[in-house]
């Protein structure tokens, strides 16, 4: 297949890392385009390196793939400097596998990661010149599909999508494709289509429900415009996750952020952490089995050529076959100079040994999450871990010879005071104490500890979903009392701050939790020219400002209003699996610190288990 | 064990640059199997290097690379070439690997001369650029670096320069040893709009085509490809050939 690229070879010399638009990397999949029925085009609005680390995207690429009468290609964000060039010379964006243009397909599914990045759905939909109003498309533009985490608030984005796919991609998107192909083939109506894909198990089809608020600017009723349609939409959950796993990733000339192989060894969190939202979506809990992860591992390496192959969850120390995956990666592939890495590892006796055998002990350094300061803070948010713990953890790995730990906390954590905040400061300092009670001959130099602060952001389906985000005034307040704080420490020359900008942590916030009239907000801001708002050097405050003085909505209704648990949420109509109920039981808990067990320790019904026949095993 | 490569790099790989390219053949090396020397230290990498880095935007057929091996293992080279090859992307090709005695220099302090094709698509273009290469006696492109200016006589530092490549290839013969059958194949002799030369190189004074081009402006667009890298002064012998 000769293909020609889509860009010119004076604009590709003009832009910075052109080998973002080229495509042709390794396991690429190439098909002959007359034996196809459908084209998909996957996106993920961010630029290319990190889009190309995104896992989700490699597997529904290989699943659709897998169908013969199915292309699927890829794009991703055009970066700032061909943006320019693009709605300049009026050229259309295109996807990477055969350089044609995006409008010319079937289907461009967009997955949402992060809110920061729905005015790049914009850009991406406003390049590939698809109207960027679901109502203003016809027949022969491409039906957009959103999906991933966002999606299950997808509210927010609601005018610009046709369909919203709640769950995981294993399930449903064949059923989906097959009535595509079968409604296609005939006098094809887009609107007809939409109402009959609406009624799969999973797909949320935002045009066809409507959405009314009381006179406090509440939801009051929230109804499909036909009686056929269901009234709530169940999220997909792979039951069997031996079924696709893409031996075969993709793999960029150019350094991506995710720059190895990557293997998913477990879906879902036993931990229950009131403020993660992965850890009730995920839900419930799915190991895949060792034998089988043990030769996806080898074939990824044979396909792929990597030289580090990365094991993926939310809480890989929970993952029953964890300590046999690692040591057996460790023996295959140490001769073959294959690295290991470990992310998402809590620190204890077997992580410090496997670590001091896969990494430069003097280069790393050693990670705790705490995300809160002090006990009472912890046992708020459910996260199970102790200064003690933390602490013995810490001696273990100085012991061992690191020297280096990075510390995440969470500011504006509900019911937080100021003295859980100086606590911060206060377990920083105790770290440190504790390395230099180790003999000065014993020890490997200076103690070096950084504190990351993230500022919290609620999220839907989080036992947190009700509760009053901070302003960025008090968030930036907050951060000022914890640099205090920090510099009044012994040993604070030790200790370095890094923390979130107040800002883009409240817009996040809107997004999160914001209903369908935030539409127009985003569309003044990506017409005001934001973009890429994840980036701080692009993130323009003041526009989105003006966004929403101009659109007269007040960002506090969505993030710093406290909401009662009576009242009707955007997301209300995604049955997650994990019940109201348990949210609410949660949240009462949360107010009185009251620590919940993990699933492996108890379950505590949160509802997740009807998606597996016999429930949860542990 | 030693070995060089030679291999092609076309089309739209020529907007991978150089660092990507390492770690490109470092997993091309994986995926095939061979059988590379690693250095030692915690973070071991294959042993390898090039004989001289091409820059962004231009493609060639006579890139080298010089590498460590353990073994042959249980392939000859050529089969070696055909492994690696099917693993490629098609675009990026190894057209030889030759094993050579422990003691050989590595590519890259040897080289001292390269060959180039420049396409300017336009006949009279090319004719205008041969006018004012021999049209002057001298030709000063000044380098600037940051510490020094350095005057660069391009009549002297470019040795060979035809529109024909007919009269390029007996001029080549004249003082190079190289492969003209190989070249052959990626070239068409008739082709019009090009420009053939041989450039003095290496790691002192390393000349560019785009040198030329910079110097006699008005001509942008053009693409060049790397035909050839040599070893020598005034007399040169091609990287391929021993």
């Amino acid at each position: 297949m000769d293909r020609k690229l889509a860009l010119e070879r004076n604009i590709l010399m003009s832009v910075e890392k052109p080998a973002r638009y080229i495509g042709n990397e390794i396991n690429m999949v190439k098909k002959d385009l007359n034996d196809i029925d459908i084209r998909f085009c996957m996106c993920f609005p961010d630029v290319y390196e990190i889009g190309m680390s995104h896992l989700g995207i490699q597997i529904l690429y290989d699943m659709f793939n897998k169908r013969d009468d199915t292309y699927c290609e890829r794009v991703y964000s055009p970066w700032k400097d061909l943006d320019e060039i693009m709605r300049r010379e009026n050229i259309p964006l295109f996807a990477l596998e055969s350089q044609q243009p995006v409008k010319d397909f079937d289907f461009l599914g967009i997955t949402l990661q992060y809110e920061m990045c729905y005015t790049n759905v914009l850009q991406v939909l406003d390049l590939s010149q698809i109207p960027l109003f679901a109502a203003d498309r016809g027949n022969d533009d491409p039906i957009v599909i959103g999906g991933g985490p966002c999606s299950y608030n997808p509210e927010p984005l609601a005018d610009f999508f046709d369909i919203f796919y709640i769950g995981e991609g294993e399930t449903v998107y064949d059923e989906l494709l097959d009535l595509y192909k079968d409604m296609r083939n005939k006098d094809y109506d887009r609107h007809e289509f939409l109402r009959k894909a609406a009624m799969i198990e999973g797909l949320y089809v935002p045009s066809l429900y409507s959405v009314e608020y009381d006179a406090n600017g509440l939801i009051s009723s929230f109804e499909p415009i036909y009686e056929e349609l269901p009234h709530k939409i169940r999220k997909q959950a792979a039951t069997d996750l031996e079924e696709y796993y893409p031996k075969n990733p993709l793999v960029p000339y150019i350094k991506v952020t995710q720059d190895r192989a990557v293997l998913e060894i477990m879906r879902g969190c036993i931990r229950g952490c009131r403020f993660c939202q992965a850890g009730m979506i995920y839900r419930p809990l799915r190991e895949r089995n060792a034998d089988y992860l043990k030769s996806l591992a080898g074939e990824m390496i044979d396909s792929t050529g990597y030289e580090e192959i990365s094991l993926s969850s939310l809480s890989s120390s929970d993952c029953s076959c964890i300590k046999e995956m690692v040591y057996y990666l460790i023996d295959e592939f140490s001769d073959k100079k294959v690295n290991i890495s470990l992310p998402s590892l809590r620190i204890d006796a077997f992580s410090l040994d496997v670590m001091s055998k896969v990494q430069d002990i003097r280069k790393s350094s050693l990670t705790f999450a705490p995300e809160a300061g002090s006990q009472r803070m912890r046992d708020v948010i459910n996260k199970g871990l102790t200064e003690e713990i933390i602490l013995s953890g810490a001696m273990d790995a100085f012991k061992s010879g690191w020297n280096r730990v990075k510390l995440y906390f969470m500011l504006g954590l509900p019911t937080e005071t100021y003295d859980d905040i100086e606590a911060i400061a206060k377990l920083a300092e105790s770290i440190a104490e504790e390395y230099y009670t180790i003999p000065k001959e014993e020890r490997n130099g200076k103690v070096n500890i950084v504190v990351s602060t993230s500022l919290f952001v609620p999220k839907p389906f989080t036992p947190f979903q009700w509760v009053s985000m901070n302003k960025a005034e008090e968030f930036t307040d907050k951060k000022g009392f914890l640099m205090s704080k920090i510099k009044e420490q012994l040993n604070q020359k030790s200790i370095k701050y890094n923390c979130h900008d107040s800002e883009v942590s409240v817009l996040e916030g809107v997004f999160a939790r914001g209903d369908r009239r935030c539409a127009k907000v985003i569309y003044s801001a990506y017409k005001k020219g934001c973009m890429f708002d994840s980036w701080s050097e692009f993130f323009d405050a003041g526009k989105w400002e003006e966004a929403f003085l101009e659109n007269d909505i007040d960002p506090s209704f969505y993030t710093a209003r406290e909401r009662s648990t009576g009242e009707m949420l955007p997301w209300d109509f995604i049955d997650i699996g994990v019940t109201k109920e348990f949210l609410i039981r949660e949240y009462e808990n949360s107010k009185k610190a009251v620590v919940t067990p993990n699933c492996k320790e108890k379950c505590s019904g949160c509802g997740a288990s009807s998606y597996l026949k016999g429930g949860c095993r542990f | 064990m030693k070995a060089r490569l030679r291999f092609v790099k076309l089309g739209e790989m020529q907007y991978i640059g150089h660092l990507d390219l390492m770690r490109y053949f470092q997993k091309l090396f994986r995926r095939s199997g061979l059988y590379m020397s690693y250095s030692k230290g915690f973070n071991p990498h294959q042993i390898m290097s090039f004989a001289s880095p091409l820059g962004v935007g231009l493609t060639s057929i006579g890139e080298y690379l010089d590498i460590s091996l353990e073994s042959l293992g249980e392939h000859t080279e050529s089969e070696w070439i055909d492994i690696i090859n099917a693993r490629s992307n098609g675009l990026i090709l190894v057209t030889a690997f030759m094993i050579m005695p422990d003691d050989t220099k590595p590519s890259m302090s040897l080289l001292g001369a390269a060959s180039y094709r420049v396409e300017l698509f336009s006949e009279d273009a090319v004719k205008d650029v041969e006018r004012f290469f021999y049209g002057n006696e001298s030709i000063v492109y000044i380098k600037e670096t940051k510490k020094s200016k350095k005057e660069i006589d391009l009549r002297k530092e470019i040795p060979i320069l035809s529109a024909d490549y007919n009269v390029f290839s007996d001029e080549m013969s004249k003082i190079c040893i190289y492969d003209h059958d190989y070249e052959k194949k990626y070239i068409d002799a008739g082709e019009k709009g090009c420009i053939y030369m041989l450039c003095r190189a290496g790691s002192v004074l390393n000349i560019k085509p785009e040198m030329l081009f910079d110097i006699y402006g008005k001509i942008t667009g053009y693409q060049i490809m790397r035909l050839d890298m040599l070893s020598g002064e005034d007399k040169y012998v091609s990287m391929s050939v021993g």
